[in-house]
């Protein structure tokens, strides 16, 4: 849909004031303030007072985004801390392939698996939602 | 006339734009609120801070991200929000894309770098608006657009000299052309405008003046 013809002229109309804003210098601009009989101070405070309260809730907001990114990207990544010790995420890996046999049949590749491998499969396992470290004390 | 890609830019962060807000001048001040008050014609907003506001948090909104509106640090901060709410007011998009450098030419006009680095960023007279997009509307801002229309032609009905002003406006006509039709010399013309800036700075229909 394009704009209507009032609204195109009305746009116009706003052009050109602001055009004209644009060539009037302070001191007319405050002498115009005085004759329309507003305090020019006063509303400069309330327009000082509204932009920061939306810089304020513009910096709260990016912030809280900020915090929520780092949370989202803090569970995807489980860190080694959340690990149990080696024989117990052993324990858990085994039974978690006992319970899924395809997922086990995925991880294998027939090689004997490292201490590091087997901490690896425990974080994807985590991550796919087949190990829930909470189960487990974790 | 440039034909290439526009020039990578530096955008303020969302820090310096809170700086920027804390070194206006009362005078800078003034003059934001009175372009709000002009900018809010014909669009669905009730109060001139609400407009000020939303072209803040746009910008704020734009800082790191590819969409959205963006401060060049090259532009006045007092320039930039003022064509950031006429841009809103004339319901351009958020995301403009422009490709086409001709169009940000006609656009920076005789205005210099600013202007020109206002228009890259998509700021631009409706005019150019319409050439270049589709621009939504809805049935609340078009009902606004007639009624402040006619509530300024009313105020001035009795201002043969405005009149002429306000029609030439809405046709998007040059001062020049306006003076032609009228007949009215470059001072009549110029004592006419201040008339009819002055008497908008009255008008706030069924509006919030705050």
């Amino acid at each position: 849909m394009k704009q209507s013809k009032e609204s195109k002229e009305i746009g116009f109309i706003r052009a050109r004031a602001l055009d004209d804003l644009t060539n009037t210098n302070d001191e007319e601009i405050r002498n115009e303030y005085l004759e329309a009989g507003q305090d020019m101070a006063a509303v400069a405070k309330q327009t000082q007072d509204k932009l920061r309260e939306v810089v304020a809730a513009g910096m709260r907001a990016k912030l809280a985004s900020a915090k929520a990114a780092a949370k989202a990207s803090a569970a995807s990544q489980p860190a080694n801390m959340t690990r149990p010790m080696m024989d117990r995420l052993k324990e858990i890996v085994a039974e978690a392939f006992l319970r899924e046999p395809k997922v086990a049949m995925a991880f294998r590749d027939g090689k004997k698996q490292t201490d590091e491998d087997l901490a690896t499969i425990y974080d994807d396992l985590v991550k796919m939602g087949i190990i829930k470290p909470e189960d487990h004390g974790n | 006339m440039t034909t290439g890609k526009p020039q990578e830019r530096a955008y303020a962060t969302a820090e310096e734009i809170g700086e920027a807000v804390e070194s206006l001048t009362g005078a800078e001040l003034g003059r934001i609120h009175r372009a709000a008050q002009y900018a809010m014609f014909g669009t669905e907003y009730t109060n001139p801070l609400e407009l000020l506001g939303e072209a803040v948090l746009r910008t704020l909104e734009g800082v790191g991200v590819k969409k959205g509106r963006h401060w060049p640090k090259d532009v006045n901060f007092v320039a930039y929000i003022i064509r950031a709410m006429q841009s809103i007011a004339d319901g351009s998009s958020d995301s403009i894309v422009q490709s086409q450098t001709v169009h940000i030419e006609t656009m920076a006009g005789a205005g210099g770098d600013a202007e020109l680095s206002l228009a890259q960023e998509g700021f631009s007279s409706p005019d150019v608006v319409e050439q270049a997009f589709e621009v939504e509307e809805t049935t609340e801002r078009q009902a606004r657009a007639v009624a402040d229309a006619a509530l300024i032609e009313a105020h001035f009905a009795g201002d043969e000299e405005v009149q002429f002003l306000i029609m030439g406006d809405k046709d998007g006509m040059k001062p020049d052309e306006i003076r032609a039709v009228s007949g009215m010399d470059q001072t009549a013309y110029d004592t006419a405008r201040r008339r009819f800036r002055r008497g908008l700075n009255t008008l706030m229909p069924g509006r919030n003046k705050s």
